[in-house]
């Protein structure tokens, strides 16, 4: 059976297992994503309630710390999230010849 | 004071370069993290400055055949004289503000997204401005003698002298498709028959208004937490069809659309796609 996943809004989060931690460093800030055209973000609503890690790659990572913590948007309704690892990724849309990512 | 490159950088890094340098070759100091300016009229032939940190100016009169500059987040301002010969490249810098006698064959200033003024005296052969979404409007005094490339530009204005041929991700584009992209329809977009015109047409429209002015076949429909979801699709002539999901969010209510591979035939695969996840693993436990 997969992991537990979520979708909020344009973002997706799936639990995983502890990630590889050396390929990661920490972000310094809980917005898993920025709408370049509205302001609005993607966040955690406490600040000490979980660790933003960027990778190598496109994904971020999201280390939940406490019991659980709540992912809040100024238009979506919050998702709760027990504790644990997360894989976060965005949204993706289809050009010919190319694929973007999608910022709401 | 004449100079070899290797002695430029050994005097620059030790900040004892004198003003009016002249180096005898390209000098390259492209990921320098020490270097936060250079001195008064630098002459040399090739000038390297990618990655460059924490460069925060350029000198107030330089000459140079190539200038390369890009991601220089540090570099908000240009202002001063600088000549290049050739290329002059400040893409993806953190320009905010260019107040500069520029002149270069081709200059470019694509990704520059913090950009929100272009004035001064810039003559040049061709400008890039592709993905300058902050700049509105371009100086009255901006002089191209080939081509603009504005791509992903959200212009109000353009200066009424300009004559340059204007380009959209390459494509010659007119000055309305640039400043009107509302008053474009769907069925412009069907009527064009050169594939990559259609294309940059498209999307400027947006997939959404698109198939709001046209339609499109519907290939499959279900529901979701957010309500009845819509695969269309919309064939074209010598190119690969539309195919987009039409999804409403739970949340919020509205309603987006996404275009999909053309390859994508039911609403599930298509959201799945959107996630880069197969059908069988999409399983939401929670969508807000």
């Amino acid at each position: 059976m997969s992991q537990p996943l979520y979708r909020h809004g344009d973002v997706f989060l799936q639990a995983v297992q502890l990630p590889n931690t050396r390929s990661l460093r920490p972000t310094g800030h809980l917005t898993l994503a920025l709408g370049e055209v509205t302001g609005h973000s993607h966040r955690l609503s406490a600040p000490d309630s979980a660790v933003l890690y960027a990778s190598s790659g496109p994904d971020q990572y999201l280390h939940v710390q406490s019991a659980q913590a709540t992912l809040i948007h100024e238009e979506h309704a919050p998702i709760d999230l027990p504790q644990g690892w997360y894989r976060v990724w965005q949204q993706r849309e289809y050009i010919p010849g190319s694929v973007r990512t999608v910022l709401d | 004071m004449q100079v070899t490159p290797a002695e430029a950088v050994r005097l620059l890094k030790h900040r004892t370069a004198p003003d009016a340098l002249h180096v005898t070759g390209p000098l390259d100091l492209s990921g320098a993290a020490w270097l936060r300016e250079l001195p008064l009229w630098l002459r040399c032939s090739a000038l390297i400055l990618d990655d460059c940190p924490q460069l925060s100016a350029l000198p107030q009169d330089l000459q140079c055949d190539r200038l390369s500059a890009r991601r220089t987040p540090a570099l908000t301002e240009l202002d001063g004289r600088i000549s290049v010969r050739e290329r002059a490249d400040f893409s993806g810098s953190g320009l905010k503000r260019v107040q500069a006698e520029l002149r270069a064959s081709r200059l470019s200033f694509a990704g520059c997204r913090a950009l929100t003024q272009l004035e001064g005296q810039i003559s040049v052969n061709t400008l890039d401005l592709s993905g300058c979404s902050s700049l509105l409007h371009l100086g009255a005094a901006l002089h191209v003698i080939q081509t603009l490339e504005l791509a992903g530009t959200s212009l109000a204005s353009l200066p009424p002298g300009l004559r340059a041929g204007l380009r959209w991700s390459g494509v010659p584009v007119d000055a309305r498709f640039v400043l009107q992209p509302e008053a474009l329809t769907g069925r412009e977009v069907l009527l064009t028959r050169n594939v990559q015109r259609r294309r940059i047409l498209l999307d400027r429209l947006g997939v959404e208004k698109f198939l709001a002015d046209v339609g499109g076949l519907v290939l499959d429909r279900d529901r979701d937490a957010g309500g009845e979801r819509q695969l269309v699709q919309v064939p074209f002539e010598d190119d690969e069809p539309l195919v987009a999901v039409l999804v409403r969010c739970p949340s919020t209510g509205g309603r987006y659309t996404l275009r999909v591979p053309p390859f994508v035939r039911t609403c599930a695969e298509a959201v799945a796609w959107t996630a880069n996840l197969n059908v069988t693993d999409y399983r939401p436990l929670r969508e807000a």
